[in-house]
């Protein structure tokens, strides 16, 4: 048993984007901490921590948001952690881009993460935590990643104004996001094998470290910006990326 | 996990405020604290040290003590630091600018490449600087009239811990370099400058203006920061700045 073992008992976690990658890894270790884990996504995987239930959610659609918090705040009363991993990485320059390609990614990047701190926190009591994925390409530009670093980057600001709108209300509810580096995941592995322009090895070059980050060590971070010990944490963005934005 | 138990940790600044609650936490958490700073001061669970951070020989020889009787050192938090009053570029003095980037700025470059050297030899580690959200963004009069020689070196701090990080990661040295950016807390540095100031009920009322969720932060609150980059699962962080500042900088 960890020592941290058990620090959110008690508590309500949604994670979107749950079914693999970082957001399976937040799931099981909010989960690990104890907490009720409340697994989105569009499909249900096939090894879903023990004590998460699963809960399908498009996250670009704002009726089945308010279905999700209803649902779950009717029968767990509360929601006192919500982590928006649901996110898409694709390939695309200025020209390459078409409007349907920006509306997909912009949709479930950037709409998804504000509808879901829009329907959760109305319901989430002081010492609630919201934590986005940002990205290092919010930091960053790359000219065959147009979508995805601008609505990276859209999130990194969005995160802002929810912490400055939950501090001007005085819920008590704090928001953060995470910036991970290239992470070993089902979506990046899907991004390398459609055939990019760039290479892995490329990519991972940009890494001081000179390798990919566990999908666990940004849960970690993500953990910590949760929990109690990021108590005066608002409005932040924390990196973790093998040095990549250094 | 998130425990440091087994590990050996050197907070500089320990008497007060931050470092002190670093060191504190610390040894909560399971490790072998040595507390040090420039005066002479009594902290039950650690052992104290006394050290002038701007001295070489004075890191040379606490690095060489805690070796001796610890075998190791796995984490160092950079804590010591000073602001000085009147410190506007009218009217900071040229050994008000001295004092101010020895101490903040000579004294964490010091303590990284000295202490990274032990650690590397042990296969790794984490350095934790500590710079400001003054080394971001002038204090604006919100509570000093200025951070002339302060903001400047928590700025330089800032890039000290990106070059010194990516230096370490290349070398394959196993040691990461992280910066906490800390807002206004409720340490002595903050709470006497404001005993002093002519204001002080209107500049503490300013700080909790500036800080969005409308207080002062607690030392402890910066100390859970530290712990986490101090800890395994901080694994993947170095380079970064991690921002504690009850969300001032977002604004």
């Amino acid at each position: 048993m960890s020592e941290t073992e058990g620090q959110m008992k008690g508590r309500v976690a949604i994670v979107t984007g749950a079914a693999s990658g970082i957001g399976a890894e937040v799931a099981a270790q909010i989960a690990n901490e104890g907490a009720r884990v409340v697994a989105a996504d569009l499909n249900e995987p096939a090894n879903l921590p023990e004590d998460a239930e699963f809960a399908a959610l498009d996250v670009t659609d704002p009726q089945a948001w308010q279905k999700l918090v209803a649902d779950v705040v009717a029968r767990l009363g509360r929601v006192d952690i919500l982590v928006n991993c649901a996110g898409i990485l694709a390939e695309g320059t200025l020209w390459s881009t078409t409007l349907e390609d920006w509306r997909r990614i912009i949709a479930i990047n950037v709409e998804g993460t504000f509808l879901g701190c829009q329907a959760v926190i109305p319901h989430m009591p002081a010492g609630g935590s919201i934590v986005n994925i940002g990205s290092i390409s919010a930091w960053l530009g790359d000219a065959d990643l147009l979508g995805y670093t601008t609505s990276k980057a859209a999130v990194v600001n969005l995160t802002r104004e929810i912490a400055l709108d939950c501090a001007r209300r005085g819920n008590g509810v704090r928001c953060n996001s995470v910036s991970p580096g290239t992470t070993g995941t089902p979506m990046v592995r899907d991004f390398f094998n459609a055939g990019p322009r760039a290479t892995h090895d490329e990519w991972i070059a940009a890494h001081p470290l000179g390798r990919e980050i566990l999908p666990g060590e940004v849960a970690a971070v993500i953990v910590f910006l949760a929990g109690d010990d990021a108590s005066f944490v608002t409005g932040a963005d924390y990196p973790v990326d093998c040095g990549a934005l250094a | 996990m998130s425990g440091l138990s087994g590990k050996v940790a050197l907070v500089t600044g320990a008497a007060s405020g931050l470092g002190r609650a670093t060191a504190l936490r610390f040894h909560e958490e399971g490790a072998t604290v040595f507390a040090a700073d420039q005066r002479p001061f009594d902290d039950p669970p650690c052992t104290t040290v006394e050290m002038d951070v701007r001295r070489q020989e004075d890191w040379q020889r606490v690095l060489d003590m805690i070796v001796a009787q610890a075998g190791r050192i796995d984490v160092l938090v950079n804590a010591a630091g000073i602001a000085l009053d009147g410190d506007t570029v009218a009217t900071c003095t040229p050994d008000m600018w001295k004092d101010t980037m020895e101490v903040n700025l000579d004294g964490t470059f010091i303590g990284c490449k000295l202490a990274s050297r032990v650690m590397a030899e042990a296969g790794g580690g984490s350095i934790i600087n500590v710079a400001s959200i003054n080394g971001a963004t002038g204090d604006g009069g919100i509570v000093a009239e200025g951070v002339a020689a302060y903001g400047a070196s928590k700025a330089a701090v800032r890039m000290l811990t990106r070059s010194a990080a990516r230096f370490l990661a290349e070398q394959n040295t196993g040691v990461r370099c992280n910066v906490i950016s800390p807002g206004y807390f409720a340490t002595p540095m903050v709470l006497d400058y404001l005993d002093a100031h002519e204001d002080g009920a209107g500049a503490r009322a300013r700080i909790e203006e500036a800080q969005p969720l409308g207080r002062l932060g607690r030392p402890e609150e910066f100390a859970g920061v530290a712990l986490f980059l101090a800890s395994d699962r901080a694994s993947a962080v170095t380079g970064s700045e991690y921002v504690v500042d009850g969300g001032y900088l977002a604004r």
